[in-house]
């Protein structure tokens, strides 16, 4: 198993966050999580990427433990965090300087990446002269240059609008069979989870723990939009039950 | 009253100057101030072009002065600045003696280095030093801490090393606040330079001064003042154009 996280528990202050979390990803799937803001879903994934230390439990990455040892997932934040002072090639090739590649292979290397994550044209440019769609696909291309064989994604297309974030899931789901990813996302976007996803984590509560889990049928008819299946609702009425909002 | 257009308010600076050559140049050719008390500005340009070799020889020296000083100085406050944000109990011990070292009144000191040190420029180099390191220090520090913790955080999931973190955050983040210290301390170094020339020296603008001081030749002081704080204003102006070249990235336009 790629991600195995066991009976994690976390307070802040003697307040109980998150409680017994289990949870796994295998390789080549979607993962979601899926929580209402404030549930403690950054909490967890600052655990599982090796940031913060769980009060309890186990997060073990192909086998091996991983509490506190950061740098082993590739783990984009909850904001872009682009540098503004460094052009965008510059930025996304970061954590291949930091790993000691020379600059000039690894600016090369990412070139040929630019066109694949649609921003190419924009290489030499600085973040604040992007949009918030070519920001994100910046920021995730920084995220895929990091090369670990799990992703963590912190609501990447949360600050998208409705269109945009349309194009950016297929988009998405495209790059992951194409780069074979294996992806845990957190999301408050019920419909996001659902067209995204091969399984789906329900956290809620308080403290919050996972109250379901959702297998998504891997055989669904790609004619046909899957939002716009009954399946579909069915589905997306056993999330609302479970988050009881 | 009519507004001001743009090109007027960019203007305004040099009206005010020329403002206030015009009343210098009034009071003193009416005789309202005598001219044995204070020359008009034509007699301290005639002054200045009587002068100019001289003036120049001596500002050649005065400007290398500041210049081993001030690269000294800044050197010295960025390591100060950079040691104190890497360790904790370093801050702790040194920034109260940082600040404690800020009530000596560091021009007063001048006197002593010449005493030990004597003539030449080390005197001179060292005062600078004690006066230009400590805006740096602080200033560089108050940037370094500015950092965005999340851009750190980042920087940990990628597996960073603190010097990487200094390297690619802390620095960049603190180069606004280096600049507008350096900005400060451009001027202290000529300052200082000038005062610890006026102790005691064979050669610079201070050593200037201190001649036609004795000579009375207001006309020469006026014109020796006029340069210095020129040399100030060009030195200040190449600290901008490095920033700029240093700072590419705040001369691109925002996309919101
Ligand atoms: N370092 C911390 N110290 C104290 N409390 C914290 C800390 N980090 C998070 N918390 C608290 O833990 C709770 C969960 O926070 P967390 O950021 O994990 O939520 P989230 O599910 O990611 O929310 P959102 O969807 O808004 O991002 C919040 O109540 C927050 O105030
Ligand atoms: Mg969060």
């Amino acid at each position: 198993m790629l991600l195995e996280v066991r009976d994690i528990n976390k307070s802040f202050d003697q307040q109980p966050i998150i409680q017994n979390i289990d949870l796994h990803v295998a390789t080549g799937e979607i993962v979601s999580l899926l929580g209402v803001s404030g549930s403690g879903k950054t909490t967890l994934f600052n655990i599982i990427a090796g940031l913060s230390k769980p009060d309890q439990g186990q997060v073990l990455l192909n086998g091996q433990n991983n509490v506190l040892k950061s740098g082993n997932v590739s783990y984009m934040l909850q904001k872009d965090l682009l540098m503004p002072y460094r052009t965008v090639l510059d930025n996304v090739i970061l954590p291949l300087l930091l790993r000691k590649v020379p600059k000039k292979m690894a600016r090369q290397k990412a070139l040929t990446l630019f066109k694949e994550f649609g921003i190419d044209g924009y290489e030499h440019k600085y973040p604040q002269e992007l949009s918030g769609g070519m920001r994100q696909r910046a920021a995730l291309l920084r995220t895929y240059l990091f090369d670990k064989p799990l992703t963590l994604l912190d609501e990447p297309f949360s600050a998208l609008d409705e269109l945009t974030k349309r194009t950016m899931h297929q988009w998405y789901i495209d790059m992951m069979h194409k780069l074979h990813l294996s992806t845990l996302l957190i999301t408050h976007d019920i419909d996001e989870a659902l067209v995204l996803s091969n399984r789906v984590y329900v956290i809620a509560g308080r403290p919050s723990q996972i109250v379901d889990e959702l297998r998504l049928n891997p055989t669904r008819d790609a004619s046909v939009a899957f939002e716009l299946t009954p399946d579909f609702l069915t589905y997306k009425r056993r999330i609302i039950t479970d988050l009881g909002v | 009253m009519k507004r001001l257009t743009n090109t007027n308010i960019k203007l305004l600076p040099f009206y005010v100057v020329c403002l206030v050559l015009l009343v210098w140049y009034v009071v003193t050719a009416t005789g309202l101030i005598p001219k044995f008390l204070m020359p008009g500005p034509i007699d301290v340009v005639q002054a200045f072009i009587e002068d100019f070799g001289l003036l120049m020889t001596n500002m050649w020296t005065t400007v290398v002065e500041a210049f081993w000083g001030l690269l000294l100085g800044v050197i010295l406050g960025l390591l100060i600045a950079i040691a104190m944000d890497g360790i904790n109990w370093l801050y702790r011990a040194i920034y109260p003696l940082l600040v404690l070292s800020q009530t000596i009144p560091t021009y007063a000191i001048a006197p002593i280095l010449i005493l030990w040190f004597g003539y030449g420029i080390l005197p001179k180099v060292l005062l600078i030093i004690v006066t230009t390191f400590f805006p740096v220090a602080v200033e560089t520090l108050t940037g370094l801490r500015s950092a965005d913790h999340d851009l750190i955080r980042l920087m940990h999931t990628m597996g960073a090393k603190r010097l990487q973190i200094l390297r690619y955050v802390k620095l960049p983040a603190s180069l606004n606040h280096f600049f507008a210290s350096l900005r400060i301390s451009v001027s202290y170094s000529i300052i200082g330079a000038v005062i610890a020339e006026w102790v005691g020296g064979d050669s610079g603008l201070g050593v200037y001064m201190t001649r036609v001081m004795k000579t009375y030749a207001y006309d020469k002081m006026f014109a020796v003042i006029v340069l210095i704080s020129l040399v100030s204003l060009i030195l200040i102006g190449l600290v901008d154009v490095l920033q700029k070249l240093m700072m590419p990235w705040t001369r691109r336009r925002a996309n919101k």
